[in-house]
């Protein structure tokens, strides 16, 4: 599939370059030209009109504009217009200065212009003999209101979330940051669905070559359609090949202001609430909007909580294994003895249990996501019931084993972010834990440890500040410090021990922290 | 050497430790017929000691040679005959992994003995430190700090754990029988200091030329004689004489040890040990491979990693079921030579010969300009 896309690369750089269209000024010509380019499109909408004795047509897509204003503020007062017998640029003139009041108001000489905003809900104004298009910015398109963020529930802290629509979203992070520092960027993204992207961030605090990077990605992006930030993520991505994702996606604007004041790059899609924000490093992953808005000891243990979780969800069904099957000496004798019962009731291997109980597991999970809200919840009685009672009863799985999976699972679920990784490093744990004991589980786990420390996001060390290793990064890493020390002086992700993207010191922008 | 393939003195340090960890916690006095006792504290520090001195001609090398590769230096020097230097230390990082694995298949067959196999145990360390050794220095470096730490904090907990089973009795009063168990006991595990014999082709990856280099060695130096002697005081004094008596007495007195569910910690020493034999492993696994990669070229690499794995996993099961008092006469001696021959022999040859070298190109100038003088005034 790669090759594919690098074949289609390569043939989209040696492809010319697309010729431009230029606006005749003939109508009807002109009209055609639109006509051809949308085929038998139901919903290009063309209103003609004679304005002073010329020809003229404003074009609209239905749907996309206020067709109220377009009717009020658009076509009666062309219609209205006097001012016979002046030349028709010059009467295109006065429509653009004195008739369209609208805030949005471009020229434009080509149709690849002109479909372009038409598309993207603006009203576009032809007349006979003018060779340019006056368009205005009239979208009144449908769009869902602002709720509350499904994926990043916190106790305290804004109830907003992020919309589909590139414009609302760039509304809601500047009235969170009053700063003309605060930078939106727009490209487009995707050859056909050219889809309207926006690159977010604080032009005093980024890092320039960070800033081209990200840049040179979108751009060199061969996507034809691109409907989500899904679809760009992996070429922002540093690393094709991990477990572990080294851009963040957040729904809420509160979170991409906290990240882009430390430097990183806000990157919005149209069309969709997940905002992609890089880099991203390993600990981000440990912290959520909540941590910052509690009493920082309450915080810090939740912090603790959250390592000791990803711990749990990914080593105890192989350490439960390794043990059972291998070291049963290191348990207390009373475990033992329940042990012991639990393993002589059951005809299978612990291993075999382990991966055929996670492996039920997940297609309840999975069921329950695809399923209606409704059907999803009898899918979790029916699991629970399967599982935690007729499996246990019927002597297929021993109960202990029942415990490792439920109190593992619920472990994951504190990190959302982590999941994918947790269940398939969870499942290789539980293979080398069965076959070579705990000998299998270390192993294992140094393997992880270099391969985590081996990826660079961004030149910077995936898992800084942990290894390389610093103190004063630690205040937000394993504890949260209160915002007196957290205060004190400003983070900014280049300053990552052991990260290689330049400082920019001759960053004219750039204040001294 | 790029900026982005080295790692901090900090970094070296603990690779260094944990490296050697793996030996020091399998310190089997018995076998290597030394002091159990008191004496072998100040052996411990003696050694600490040594190390330092022994790490003085690679830095000298470093220091004269602004950090230089001895394997560019050698071939720079000596032309082809580089490839030799760059084939010795090939073939040592090959030994010592294979003394690693030989000592590991020996621990395993001797105490742990449990149902699992063995040569798939052996086949699988040495496969995954190679994998491992693919990351780069700087995953391995960074992989090995986290290690050294878990190492350090389970030797700590471990000696914590087993203060209440130790007896001031088991520990005999110091130089009881002179110094010669001390001096012995030192010489005798400097030579297993595989460390220093691989110093030498660390010099062009650690940030900060040869002074962090140098605080790199001290804070080895001194990181080792505290975690031996860590390791020394639990054995002894949870054993006392029993230790002199006993193959791996450090295990033996782990086994002792319980902490609230844990009712075995031998498990769990064995566990970061084995950690520890991993890093040593995946890096003398990467600097092995980066010798191949000089002699034969980067695309040797794959195939040569391959060989290794099964080499390396097949003579340390087969060397690792002959008799165990040849351990000490092969390992010993063959690490005495290595350590000799490229932690002292070849960092001075290499001054030796640059010095040699600058001194014939200032001959040769001077008496260069002389003859242009001399057809000047004539």
């Amino acid at each position: 599939m790669w090759d594919n896309v690098q074949k289609r690369n390569q043939e989209k750089k040696i492809s010319p370059p697309k010729a431009s269209t230029p606006i005749k000024g003939i109508l009807m010509d002109d009209l055609v030209q639109l006509r051809t380019l949308f085929g038998v499109s139901a919903d290009l909408t063309i209103r003609r009109l004679t304005v002073c004795g010329y020809s003229a047509a404003v074009v609209s897509i239905e749907g996309m504009v206020d067709r109220h204003i377009m009717a009020n503020a658009v076509i009666l007062p062309m219609t209205g217009l006097s001012g016979e017998g002046q030349p028709p640029e010059q009467l295109m003139s006065r429509i653009r200065d004195e008739v369209l009041g609208f805030t949005d108001l471009l020229q434009v000489t080509t149709m690849e212009e002109l479909t372009n905003l038409i598309t993207s809900g603006f009203a576009a104004v032809l007349m006979d003999g003018v060779p340019f298009a006056v368009l205005g910015g009239l979208q009144a398109f449908m769009i869902r209101g602002i709720n509350e963020p499904s994926t990043e529930v916190t106790v305290r802290g804004s109830r907003e979330g992020f919309t589909e629509a590139i414009r609302v979203n760039m509304s809601m992070i500047r009235r969170r940051m009053k700063t003309p520092e605060l930078t939106f960027e727009m490209l487009s993204v995707g050859d056909s669905s050219q889809t309207a992207v926006c690159l977010c961030y604080m032009r005093d605090r980024v890092s320039a070559s960070l800033l081209n990077d990200v840049r040179a990605h979108l751009q060199d992006c061969p996507l034809d359609v691109v409907l989500e930030s899904g679809y760009i993520q992996p070429f922002l991505e540093n690393r094709q090949r991990s477990l572990f994702a080294s851009v963040d996606t957040t729904e809420r604007p509160d979170t991409l202001c906290g990240k882009i004041a430390e430097g990183r790059i806000g990157v919005m899609v149209d069309g969709t609430p997940f905002v992609l924000v890089v880099p991203y490093l390993f600990v981000e992953h440990f912290q959520s909007m909540d941590d910052y808005t509690q009493n920082p000891i309450y915080a810090s243990f939740i912090r603790i909580v959250k390592y000791v979780a990803f711990f749990i969800s990914i080593l105890l069904p192989g350490l439960y294994v390794a043990v059972g099957t291998h070291h049963p000496e290191m348990f207390p004798p009373t475990l033992l003895m329940t042990f012991l019962n639990s393993d002589h009731s059951t005809p299978f291997p612990l291993i075999f249990e382990a991966i055929l109980i996670h492996f039920l597991f997940e297609i309840m999970r999975e069921a329950g996501l695809r399923f209606p809200k409704s059907v999803g919840h009898a899918v979790s009685i029916v699991g629970a019931l399967v599982i935690g009672e007729s499996a246990v009863r019927a002597g297929i799985i021993g109960a202990p084993m029942v415990i490792i999976v439920a109190l593992t699972t619920l472990s994951s679920f504190v990190l959302p972010t982590l999941y994918g990784p947790i269940t398939i490093l969870r499942f290789i744990f539980i293979v080398l834990g069965g076959v070579l004991g705990l000998y299998g589980v270390v192993l294992g786990t140094v393997l992880f440890l270099c391969s985590i420390c081996a990826m660079n996001v961004d030149s910077i060390p995936y898992l800084a500040p942990i290894s390389p290793f610093s103190l004063k990064a630690m205040r937000d890493v394993f504890i949260r410090a209160d915002w007196r020390i957290l205060g004190r002086r400003r983070f900014l992700v280049q300053n990552v021990v052991g990260s290689k993207i330049p400082d920019d010191q001759d960053n004219p922008n750039r204040k001294k922290n | 050497m790029t900026k982005a393939s080295q790692i901090s003195p900090g970094q070296l340090t603990a690779l260094l430790l944990t490296s050697r960890l793996a030996v020091s916690m399998t310190f089997a006095p018995t076998l290597h017929q030394v002091s159990h006792g008191s004496d072998y504290l100040l052996s411990a520090v003696l050694h600490g000691f040594l190390i330092l001195l022994a790490a003085l001609p690679s830095l000298w090398f470093a220091k004269r040679t602004d950090s230089a590769s001895p394997l560019e230096y050698a071939y720079i020097l000596w032309g082809k005959g580089g490839a030799i230097v760059a084939a010795g230390y090939g073939l040592a990082c090959l030994i010592y992994q294979v003394m690693d694995m030989v000592w590991f298949s020996q621990f395993f067959v001797t105490t742990l003995s449990p149902d699992i196999s063995r040569t798939v145990l052996c086949v699988t360390l040495a496969a995954a430190a190679y994998a491992a050794a693919f990351y780069g220095l700087q995953a391995v470096g960074r992989a090995a700090a986290l290690v050294f730490f878990t190492v350090a904090l389970a030797i700590v907990f471990i000696l914590i754990v087993l203060l209440p089973d130790m007896e001031l009795i088991h520990f005999p009063p110091f130089l009881y029988d002179g110094t010669r168990p001390v001096i012995y006991g030192a010489l005798e595990e400097l030579p297993r200091t595989s460390e220093l014999v691989l110093l030498g082709l660390m010099l062009p990856y650690i940030h900060g030329g040869y002074k962090s280099l140098g605080k790199a060695c001290l804070g080895f130096g001194i990181g080792l004689t505290a975690c031996a002697l860590i390791i020394q005081i639990t054995a002894l004094g949870v054993l006392g004489d029993f230790s002199g008596m006993v193959l791996f007495p450090y295990y033996t007195a782990v086994t002792a040890a319980k902490a609230s569910l844990l009712q075995r910690m031998d498990v769990l020493a064995t566990s970061i040990w084995l950690a520890a034999l991993f890093i040593k492993t995946a890096f003398l696994a990467m600097l092995y491979l980066n010798c191949v990669g000089r002699l034969a070229g980067a695309k040797a690499r794959p195939p040569a990693a391959v060989i290794s794995i099964v080499l390396v996993a097949w003579l340390g099961i087969w060397l690792g079921d002959m008799a165990l008092q040849w351990e000490r006469q092969i390992i010993w001696i063959v690490s005495t030579v290595l350590l000799s021959l490229f932690a002292v022999l070849l960092p001075l040859a290499l001054i030796g010969s640059d010095f040699l070298r600058k001194r014939n190109l200032r001959c040769s100038e001077s008496s260069e300009a002389q003859h242009e003088s001399i057809q000047g005034h004539s």
